[in-house]
């Protein structure tokens, strides 16, 4: 027989609502390409164009608002499966995720694949190892679920306070980037571009929570999503006659090779090979073929990466904290497929779109002088995306040196299009990092309110006192983050990375020990989470102040390949060593491990409700 | 809910089930990284067969791999009575 999950439907209109707001925005892009064409001030233009969808997510926002407890953290548990995984789908990736796979396949060529296959892989093994059990026990956060699944306050608090950081960095990363770009189109300084990126992406998220979370990253995964199908596919009828970049930059790559002997573009030498410099955002120029395989690091590090990336985006604290918003565990399953469909979709066009442009500034840039190249140069060049040497003389494949992130903004100028899809590109950008960077924020925020700080907590119960403390820390963690990429010149891909490396390190072997291992008890949990984040935070401290040489020459930034079988292997010992789980807590996991039924995080909410009122009733 | 008896057969097909896909993706993986440079001695559609594969076939057999994977935990939580009925 069949189990029964309540919970309340989906708005059936949401597809219509959408529907406008995605004809609204391609509406703004053709008005705002006629005219510009017609002459208008391009300054208007170009903050239209990245505005006017600012605006929109902004309304959605407001229109977001609750003071309802289940909606501000969970949805009501009614989200579709289409929305949440299109908001899924570009939360995993980003801004820093799209311009820095663009970026490694652009210098880095076919090592660029690493990132590419990591990501893929990682949202796969989330949906079949921890999100439908997760989902199933239904907490509102990583740390709730932990303190949960092994009654232990202790491991709450423990695991919150390590899953703020890599929180953190993930944040710091998307505020870099998103304020570079604000400040390339302003040009009025990096502290003004902070302050209302910052602005912007506490008010996507202070008005709802994760209501407002959800809806404005669907609004946003529209909006990028079609901007980065229809731009590169305009790119591809225009170099390759066929709308399908995915397949067709095969067509190029001959006469890029071409193109990459003929400028002297060389395979580097076995010593030249540095991980740092594969991975980090510094300006360089082409360095070595596209297709030379372990061409700018080894093959050990191309399938660290992957590994590291995999277990980072599974045990991602910002990812968990959206599977409680789906109806139940079926439509979670179905939410992870459309996320990856999605997600598949944008990792099959960003090599295209690396391809397009390596082509095209080899045909079109190198032999012309600098100052004929495109009006546009001038902007990338003063945000520091661009370097174009001596801009007078003839450009030679050295001159010609441009940052990770600046690969998928020269797109659209070096193919020549409208400055319009410049905009439109930047535009999509900023929407990928507001969607990435506010449900971040309200996750750290959360973490810190519920998890850490136990704000409003009554005997275990949810209050809408929370959602006021969550709202609060919201507003303190943007201004402490912007103010800490403001202090000091940082790369975001690394940081990216790093924060991967401390979510894998922190939360992996938990997580995974959790549902597929009954044994584990609250004190070897405690024990995977310290171990991992101890090798992963000691490793990265040691290598980075020269104490110790990298081990195996492995970098601080791959740390998590030691952490995460620290953490395993830590975590199974002393629980094997201490007393075993009660049948309480093993009921627990075997109720988790079965879809049907009444999510398990409500009914202990139900029992606790039900327990106040008879102390009520009898007083 | 179930009773012990019965849950630890669902389990194993379960668990079953998510160690195939698993397996399917690292063989898939392995064997196109151990064998890329003989894969890439041949050319599909302008694209080196072993960077095709890893590229684009990897990425789509993930997908297809996940989506297969939920419908046969679906008929699986079926067959046992663990489904829900939303």
């Amino acid at each position: 027989m069949a189990l029964q999950t309540q919970h309340r439907s989906a708005n059936p209109r949401l597809g219509i609502y959408f529907s406008i707001l995605a004809s609204i925005v391609i509406g703004l892009f053709f008005f705002l390409l006629i005219v510009e064409q017609l002459g208008a001030d391009k300054d208007v233009v170009r903050l239209l164009m990245v505005g006017g969808p600012v605006a929109l997510f902004a309304l959605i926002a407001v229109l977001a608002f609750s003071l309802d407890v289940s909606d501000f953290f969970v949805v009501g548990r009614r989200v579709p499966s289409f929305f949440g995984g299109l908001g899924l789908a570009i939360t995993v990736i980003g801004s820093v995720g799209t311009l820095s796979i663009t970026g490694l396949f652009f210098h880095g060529g076919f090592d660029g694949l690493a990132m590419l296959l990591g990501m893929m892989v990682g949202l796969v093994l989330l949906g079949l190892l921890v999100a439908p059990y997760y989902r199933k026990f239904g907490a509102y956060t990583v740390s709730g679920y932990l303190g949960g699944r092994f009654d232990s306050r202790l491991v709450r608090i423990v695991s919150a306070l390590v899953l703020v950081v890599p929180c953190f960095l993930f944040v710091m990363a998307e505020i870099e980037v998103g304020a570079k770009l604000l400040n390339m189109i302003t040009g009025r300084g990096m502290d003004i571009a902070v302050a209302s990126f910052v602005m912007a992406l506490i008010f996507m998220v202070i008005w709802g929570g994760m209501r407002g979370l959800i809806w404005t990253n669907s609004a946003q995964g529209i909006v990028s999503f079609m901007v980065l199908m229809v731009v590169p596919m305009i790119a591809a009828i225009l170099l390759t006659n066929l709308p399908l970049p995915q397949i067709t930059y095969g067509t190029l790559l001959d006469d890029l090779g071409r193109l990459e002997v003929k400028n002297g573009v060389t395979a580097m030498a076995e010593g030249q090979r540095d991980f740092g410099r594969f991975l980090s955002n510094d300006i360089r120029a082409i360095a070595t073929p596209f297709m030379k395989s372990f061409g700018t690091i080894d093959s050990i590090d191309f399938l660290l990466i992957i590994l590291t990336v995999i277990a980072g985006i599974c045990a991602a604290p910002h990812l968990l904290i959206r599977m409680g918003a789906t109806p139940g565990v079926s439509e979670n399953r179905k939410t992870l497929g459309w996320a990856c469909l999605v997600l598949g979709l944008v990792l099959l066009t960003l090599p295209a779109i690396a391809v397009f442009t390596r082509y095209l500034i080899l045909e079109r840039w190198v032999g012309v002088a600098g100052d004929q190249v495109a009006p546009l140069v001038d902007m990338l060049v003063q945000a520091g995306f661009l370097d174009l040497g001596s801009v007078a003389g003839r450009l030679e494949v050295q001159d010609i040196k441009l940052t990770g992130d600046g690969a998928l903004l020269v797109f659209p100028v070096v193919m020549g299009l409208p400055e319009i899809f410049f905009y439109l590109i930047i535009s999509c950008l900023v929407a990928l990092a507001l969607a990435a960077a506010s449900a971040q924020l309200l996750t750290l925020s959360t973490l810190f309110t519920v998890d850490v700080g136990y704000i409003g907590d009554n005997e275990g119960q949810h209050s809408v006192l929370q959602t006021v403390g969550v709202r609060v820390v919201l507003i303190v963690a943007g201004v402490v983050a912007g103010w800490l990429v403001l202090r000091g010149s940082i790369d975001p891909f690394s940081l990216f990375f790093l924060g991967l490396q401390f979510s894998a390190a922190a939360g992996f072997p938990v997580l995974v020990l959790s549902i597929w291992w009954k044994r584990i008890n609250y004190i070897g949990a405690l024990a995977a989470i310290v171990a991992g984040t101890g090798v992963a935070g000691s490793y990265s401290i040691a290598v980075w102040s020269g104490l110790i040489d990298p081990v195996f020459g492995v970098d601080p930034r791959l740390s998590a390949i030691f952490a995460v079988p620290a953490g395993f292997i830590t975590g199974m010992i002393v629980a094997l060593f201490t007393p075993a789980p009660s049948e309480a807590e093993i009921d627990l996991v075997r109720d988790m491990r079965m879809p049907g039924g009444e999510t398990l995080y409500d009914r202990t909410m139900r029992y606790g409700r039900l327990r106040e009122q008879r102390k009520k009733s009898q007083i | 809910m179930l009773d012990h008896k019965h849950r630890r057969p669902y389990w194993l097909e379960t668990r079953r089930l998510m160690l195939f896909v698993i397996m399917l993706l690292v063989v898939l993986l392995v064997g196109m990284l151990t064998f890329l440079g003989w894969l890439d001695t041949f050319t599909i559609i302008g694209f080196p067969l072993g960077y095709f594969l890893l590229a684009h076939v990897f990425v789509i057999a993930a997908f297809v791999s996940f989506v297969w994977h939920g419908h046969e935990q679906d008929q699986i939580d079926r067959r046992h009575g663990t489904h829900e009925d939303i």
